[in-house]
């Protein structure tokens, strides 16, 4: 029996593909960090309710301005409110906004690139040198033109980061379908007499997820960013729901007396920012390794 | 090369004509009045509703959409951006004050930031796998990662605030006075070089390990060449090629992080003057600045595409 076992010894080992996704996922250990740190921050949002010992949003202009204490773990702000809470709650806005945000920009680039690259011809040409133009804005101008356009609030500055960042999935995934629209099988599905519609969703736009899977991780860390930026500099979502961007903007004013209004919200959008371009790495790697280094 | 040269020209010109578009349609979709791009507030109050109508004839905003998309960009060309809302200067006026403090910060930043990212990388690429290469990597993780808001805020609070070393805030040419100028040029310049630096090393160094992989580096290798050259002539020149293309994206990265870094500094340029101008509703303002950041994009990438021909002269034939 063993013997027989050795004879088969030189044959590779069959290793599932989600078994290689899995070792190539957790072989760094940045990665699970990465993901540990994500999971906190999801935690946090999700359960904000019951984590936050105070009301994120009650003044209390008599316990203004506290030091860190038992009661306050990390003080209170300039009215007063538990600046713990806020954070928490905090978390909640980063973690929606970049998410929606994505999704958005994904939604609507896909849609673009894959119409652009099936139908080619003019409605392609059109469609993507509309994408260029859109792409020789800088990011945050364009961002801050649409927002002026929509104005303030949660729901308009998903649609701004959305809108800013959709050009470069359109571009990705034209090029994509370009090649993979060449393949026999989207041949075959038109000659059964698909419609267009049926062939680019159930066809194509399979065959070209993985990297828009890897660009949405990558993007996630740009798009937190991006909402912080923008809450900072006052166009976000409207007061007084905690944001940390416009945390950090309003501890400034008081960086001598209490620094660390202003340093604790922004360290915590490094750390989730880090986190996610650690976790769309590593889902680079394992999904797609020739994109490695080129996103 | 020139029929390349050519193709190229005319896709920028194509670009800059549908930004100019997008940007027509923008301001159109702006809530309020487009008398406001000419007049002031108060001054639209004061009319009655004929004089309105006839300011409207004269401007041009009763004609169909197409002409005064044309007269609009017939005006810019004569250099007429219109009147700023908020202090009713000419826009041309505004902009011709801002921009150059943002190119003179923007230019410093983009020169260091690519210089040092490029170096990082190719060290790590050198030295795959050892500390030096970690600590850089981590350091260059850092640098595309940290809100540059913040770290402005933290080094304003360290080096400003604690120790004194450096000015908080605002901005005076080198001609004026050249010593106080570099000491107000030193935390801009940090913030708005990080980002670019951060990109720049990770991409170099990804672009260095697949260069270091080819048959000709080995081939370099075996020929019996030192480290040193065969870095020099055969990996650098080879790897530089593909990063050429992203320094056009830095421009764009610089640009945007003015609107930020000059915030936060106080510093009178055309980023703040955008910020302005946005929370303002101060829409010709907003315009002007936004198409001309999108052709200064435009314009960067055109020059980087047509070095990149040069340095690859298989590019202009694909």
């Amino acid at each position: 029996m063993t013997e027989d076992r050795n004879s088969f010894a030189e044959a590779p080992p069959r290793v599932s593909i989600w078994k290689h996704y899995y070792h190539a996922f957790f072989s760094r250990k940045i990665v699970v960090v990465g993901l540990v740190l994500i999971l906190i921050n999801i935690i946090a949002a999700i359960f904000a309710p019951w984590l936050a010992p105070y009301d994120p949003n009650l003044p209390d202009p008599e316990n203004a301005m506290l030091p860190p204490s038992w009661k306050h773990p990390l003080g209170t702000d300039t009215i007063g409110r538990d600046y713990l809470s806020r954070m928490i709650y905090g978390a909640r806005t980063s973690i929606t906004i970049g998410l929606a945000a994505v999704g958005v920009a994904a939604a609507l680039g896909v849609t673009l690139g894959l119409v652009a690259g099936y139908f080619g011809g003019w409605t392609g040409t059109i469609i993507m040198r509309v994408i260029d133009a859109l792409m020789a804005f800088p990011m945050i101008m364009l961002i801050l033109l649409i927002a002026a356009i929509l104005g303030q609030g949660m729901l308009n500055i998903i649609v701004s980061l959305g809108v800013g960042m959709m050009a470069s999935y359109a571009r990705m995934v034209y090029g994509q379908v370009i090649s993979v629209k060449q393949n026999e099988y989207v041949t075959a599905a038109r000659v059964i007499g698909a419609s267009p519609g049926r062939i680019m969703f159930y066809h194509v736009l399979p065959n070209c997820l993985a990297p828009v899977i890897v660009m949405m991780s990558l993007a996630l860390g740009g798009a937190i960013l991006a909402e912080a930026g923008l809450s900072f500099l006052g166009i976000g979502i409207n007061p007084p729901t905690p944001a940390w961007g416009a945390m950090v903007n309003m501890g400034y004013k008081y960086l001598l007396s209490d620094p660390l209004l202003s340093i604790v919200p922004g360290f915590a959008i490094m750390i989730l920012v880090f986190a996610f371009n650690m976790v769309g790495d590593g889902l680079r790697d394992a999904l797609d390794p020739r994109l490695r280094g080129t996103l | 090369m020139t029929a390349y040269i050519i193709r190229r020209l005319f896709q920028a010109f194509i670009i800059v004509v549908l930004v100019t578009m997008l940007v027509f349609i923008a301001m159109r979709l702006m809530p309020g009045d487009p008398l406001l791009f000419y007049l002031s507030q108060d001054n639209l109050t004061m009319f009655s509703e004929e004089k309105l109508q006839a300011l409207r004839h004269e401007y041009g905003l009763d004609k169909p959409i197409i002409l005064q998309y044309t007269d609009w960009i017939s005006r810019m060309f004569q250099g007429d951006f219109g009147i700023s809302i908020s202090n009713r200067r000419p826009v041309l006026y505004e902009i011709s004050k801002t921009l150059p403090v943002t190119l003179y910060l923007g230019v410093i930043s983009f020169v260091i930031g690519n210089i040092l990212g490029i170096g990082a990388g190719i060290i790590c690429a050198v030295r795959r796998g050892k500390v030096i290469d970690f600590i850089v990597t981590t350091m260059a993780n850092f640098g595309i990662t940290v809100p540059v808001f913040w770290l402005a805020i933290v080094m304003i609070y360290v080096f400003g605030l604690k120790l004194g070393w450096l000015p908080t805030h605002g901005f005076v040419w080198p001609t004026v006075n050249p010593w106080l100028s570099f000491k107000q040029s030193i935390l801009p310049v940090i913030c708005l070089a990080i980002g670019p630096l951060g990109g720049m090393a990770r991409q170099t160094r990804s672009v260095m390990l697949e260069v270091v992989r080819q048959d000709y580096v080995r081939t370099a290798y075996a020929k019996g060449l030192t480290e040193n050259d065969v870095i020099r002539r055969h990996v650098i020149k080879n790897g530089f090629i593909p990063l050429a293309i992203l320094l056009g994206m830095g421009v764009t990265g610089i640009l945007g992080g003015s609107v930020i870094v000059e915030t936060v500094f106080n510093i009178a340029g055309m980023g703040r003057l955008a910020v302005n101008a946005v929370m303002g509703l101060d829409y010709p303002v907003t315009q002007a600045i936004t198409l001309i950041s999108a052709v200064m994009v435009v314009l960067s990438n055109l020059i980087v595409d047509i070095s990149y021909a040069w340095l690859d002269p298989r590019v202009a034939y694909s």
